[in-house]
């Protein structure tokens, strides 16, 4: 309910409390409000038909807001009806037996004796009068016999001597037209102007007398009676005017007062007799409109108190309907001590703690999110392959260094067996076996894996450390498979232990070597001499044969140990082309002359020149090995930008890497070659990786070899 | 002027004249000068109340107006004399000669001056109601004020 309308209904009850006084008391028939009394009702009917309006809007929002099945309509409807009953049964019990009660006691007022007796009264009091009025009129007569045939001029001093000897007030004589003869009495004067009416004396002109009674009261409230008698006075004298006898006689006023009184109270009950109907109806009509008036503002008030009971409940049910949307901004809550101020104030605190639980239950969600976004990447940057499987080995998860490792696409991969992703099928089964043979426990596991790409030069050996483990997991059991690639570390530790041999070896094998050379050069010197013909062309052959394979052995025990013992690098800004002229300058009357690309844009990469240029040296070494006694032989240099340094590509038209080579190109006493130490490819290994380059190698698509080394631009 | 009506009582309120009750009657009369810029201008307002009542005692009517009253020995006569009320007095000052004023006359029962139980019935009946209706006609004062003619209902 609106403030404006409570206002409005505050105003009407007022209004209606003063106009409903004032009607009960124009009702009671004392106050000076009867004359308005058709105002007051009008005025009443108003407010009623106002107040009626005001209830049929206030239904009428109910019932929209019923329709609209708003919370708390029922149970406000419920209340107003209740509130209203209260008011309306007794009302109308009330009302009832006051209109049963009226219409009997007013009823009661009237009835045939009292009836008879008032109308007894007024006979009487006629009755009365007209013995009184036969009085006047018979000495009235007698006056009128004796003044017969008078002359007009004694008749003034007649009338005052008979007034005095009859007792009468008054007494004149006219002409039948009116004309005043004479006079007598008391009050001459005053009388004399009260002429008999044109009527009364065309009467007495024809001879027929009149008395009556006659109601000469100023105002209502002195009532004054006077009879006058008219009596014919009979003329002897022919052609005379006819002379007319008028007595005038107050009736006493005592007499007066009584026959007043009885004849207002004999008309007031004709009066309300006549109007009974209507007075019932006057109380009705007060009643009527005091029930409804009562009524309205009952129902008016019961749609007030049920709004201000259940307006609270409204807010709640508001608030909870927010609630359940998320909305936990606190209600108002309603002032007071009561109940159901408590019950706003205690939903409010519940929202805020829901409020306060909701927020921490998000904080710690953000928390779990951000560590297992942690772990994520952890994982993620592990360069370690993990792999969760299912029990039945079905991938659930893969870090992308299983990605890489495996070479598989984890997206496309999650949920399906590991056997049938493709090239893992012995991987599958190698890990399958050692998760039945191991059973619970951690197993750990070297595994071979040929990686195939596209091509068949992409295809790669590597070497794998898998470990695992069963995994306990929420859902169930599952296993864990963590692999690392550790075919470069593999291939560095044959490196190493290679190194370590090579200067094993070098270091005994030179060391007797010199003795041997040494041996030889005294025998071809003291003896070619004494021996002659064959025997000094054998010696000399054999000696020769000694030193020069003494020299060769030499040379191959410097290379081992160059090998094992190659100084650490010392990085310096270089220009690669400039270095590439310089090596390439030893090569001019080579068997087979190399074809120059190179680069002018190159940038200066950091590089120790004696190692890249040994890098040249060897990658050109092999290159011509590999073309001697080809059909075709090309040799390509080219050096080219790349992102992050410079490119350095040395190809040839030989006969290319097999694929076992290239697996283990890199380790030492691995070559092709009839008479090769197999070192060359692995030093070049070794000087890249100390300038922190990559090298790669592959066969050409027309045939042959091709090495490519990734050398690092100058800070 | 005089004006002269033709005054039929019903029978409800012949009935309550004879139970006593006594009826007043409004004679009323208004002269307007039309203005087009506002309101019609009412120089004069007056009525006469007439007073009409039975007196039990001397089986009399009595039809009084202010202090002057009249007896009649039957309710026509006493009707009759009501039907031709004297003519009101006009305060000359009130008004100006040659101007055309539009004069209004009524006659009616002054219900509000009925008892009150009677005042409910003359809302709902028409019985109890009496009200001869404005008659208006143009007015024009000349130096002397005669009776400009009769109006007839």
């Amino acid at each position: 309910m609106s403030g404006r309308l409570r206002y409005i209904l505050f105003a009407t009850f007022a209004l209606s409390g003063v106009l409903l006084y004032l009607l009960a008391t124009a009702s009671a028939n004392t106050g000076g409000f009867t004359r308005h009394y058709a105002l007051l009702l009008k005025l009443n009917a108003a407010i009623a038909v106002v107040m009626l309006l005001v209830i049929a809007y206030l239904l009428a929002s109910l019932w929209r807001r019923y329709r609209a099945k708003q919370f708390g309509t029922q149970l406000m409807a419920r209340l107003t009806l209740m509130f209203a009953l209260m008011a309306i049964i007794p009302g109308t019990l009330v009302y009832t037996v006051s209109v049963q009660f009226l219409s009997r006691s007013i009823e009661s007022w009237f009835n045939v004796r009292v009836d008879a007796s008032l109308e007894s009264g007024l006979t009487l009091a006629r009755t009365t009068l007209d013995a009184m009025l036969q009085d006047v009129a018979g000495r009235s007569r007698l006056m009128a016999q004796e003044l017969t045939n008078v002359p007009d001029a004694s008749i003034g001093a007649l009338l005052g001597r008979m007034i005095d000897q009859t007792g009468l007030q008054e007494a004149a004589v006219f002409t039948t037209s009116g004309r005043l003869i004479a006079t007598g009495g008391t009050a001459s004067v005053r009388f004399a102007l009260d002429m008999p009416s044109a009527q009364i004396l065309a009467d007495a002109a024809r001879g027929r007398g009149y008395a009556g009674v006659e109601n000469v009261a100023q105002s209502a409230d002195k009532p004054a009676l006077r009879m006058r008698v008219v009596a014919p006075i009979t003329l002897r004298l022919l052609g005379a005017e006819p002379r007319v006898l008028q007595v005038l006689q107050n009736v006493p006023e005592q007499l007066t007062a009584s026959a007043e009184s009885v004849q207002a109270g004999y008309r007031d009950y004709q009066e309300l007799s006549l109007s009974r109907k209507n007075l019932r109806e006057i109380y009705a009509v007060t009643l009527t409109l005091t029930l409804l008036l009562a009524l309205f503002g009952a129902i008016a008030t019961a749609f007030y108190l049920s709004n201000r009971l259940s307006a609270p409940l409204s807010l709640l049910a508001q608030g909870t309907e927010a609630v359940a949307q998320g909305d936990f901004t606190p209600r108002a809550e309603i002032a007071g001590r009561d109940e159901l101020g408590m019950l706003t104030q205690s939903f409010n605190r519940m929202t805020r703690q829901l409020d306060e639980a909701r927020a921490s239950v998000r904080q710690r969600e953000a928390q779990l999110e951000s560590a297992k976004g942690y772990l994520e990447s952890i994982l993620a940057n592990l360069t370690a392959g993990v792999m969760v499987f299912d029990p039945d080995m079905r991938l659930a998860t893969a870090n992308q260094g299983a990605e890489t490792i495996l070479a598989f696409d984890a997206s496309q991969a999650q949920w399906k067996p590991l056997s049938e992703l493709p090239g893992l099928a012995d991987f599958a089964a190698r890990v399958t076996d050692a998760f039945k043979q191991q059973g619970d426990r951690v197993w750990q596991q070297q595994i071979e894996l040929t990686r195939r790409g596209p091509r068949e030069a992409d295809e790669r050996s590597l070497t794998l450390l898998v470990r695992g483990s069963r995994l306990e997991v929420a859902g169930g059991q599952g296993y864990i498979v963590v692999c690392d690639d550790i075919s470069e570390l593999v291939s560095a530790q044959r490196s190493a232990a290679w190194g370590e041999v090579a200067q094993r070896l070098a270091h005994e094998i030179k060391n007797p070597l010199t003795p041997i050379q040494l041996s030889a050069e005294r025998l071809q010197m003291k003896l070619a001499e004494k021996l002659a013909g064959p025997d000094a062309e054998i010696l000399a052959r054999g000696t020769g044969m000694i030193v020069s394979q003494v020299t060769a052995m030499k040379n191959m025990v410097d290379d081992f140990r160059e090998y094992a013992r190659t100084p650490p690098a010392a990085l310096a800004s270089l220009d690669l082309n400039a270095l590439v002229r310089e090596v390439l300058g030893l090569y001019e009357t080579a068997a087979t002359p190399v074809a120059l690309h190179l680069d002018p844009a190159l940038p200066a990469i950091q590089g120790d020149s004696a190692q890249l240029r040994q890098v040249i040296h060897n990658l050109l070494q092999n290159a011509q090995d590999a073309v001697a006694g080809g059909a075709r032989t090309d040799i390509e240099l080219e050096t080219a930008r790349a992102p992050g340094g410079a490119r350095l590509t040395v190809a040839d038209s030989g006969p290319g890497f097999s694929q076992k080579i290239i697996a283990r190109a890199f380790e030492p006493y691995v070559t092709t070659k009839a008479r090769g130490t197999g070192l060359g490819l692995a030093i070049v290994k070794r000087i890249v990786d100390d300038h922190h380059g990559t090298i790669e190698i592959g066969n050409r698509e027309g045939g042959g070899a091709r090495v490519s080394i990734l050398l690092r631009a100058a800070a | 002027m005089v004006v002269e009506y033709n005054i039929e009582l019903s029978p409800r309120l012949e009935e309550a004249i004879n139970k006593g009750v006594a009826l007043f009657f409004n004679f009323e009369l208004e002269l307007a000068r039309p203005r087009w810029y506002w309101f019609d201008e009412k120089p004069v307002e007056i009525s006469q109340t007439y007073r009409l009542s039975y007196h039990a005692l001397t089986r009399q009517y009595r039809l009084s107006a202010g202090t002057l009253y009249q007896s009649f020995n039957s309710l026509g006569e006493a009707l009759r004399l009501l039907a031709r009320p004297r003519p009101l007095p006009i305060e000359r000052a009130r008004i100006r000669n040659g101007e055309t004023y539009i004069a209004s006359v009524r006659m009616r029962l002054d219900v509000n001056q009925l008892p009150k139980p009677f005042q409910l019935s003359s809302l709902t009946n028409r019985e109890w109601t009496l009200d001869s209706d404005w008659k208006r006609f143009p007015f024009r004062p000349e130096a002397p004020i005669v009776n400009s003619g009769g109006e007839r209902k």
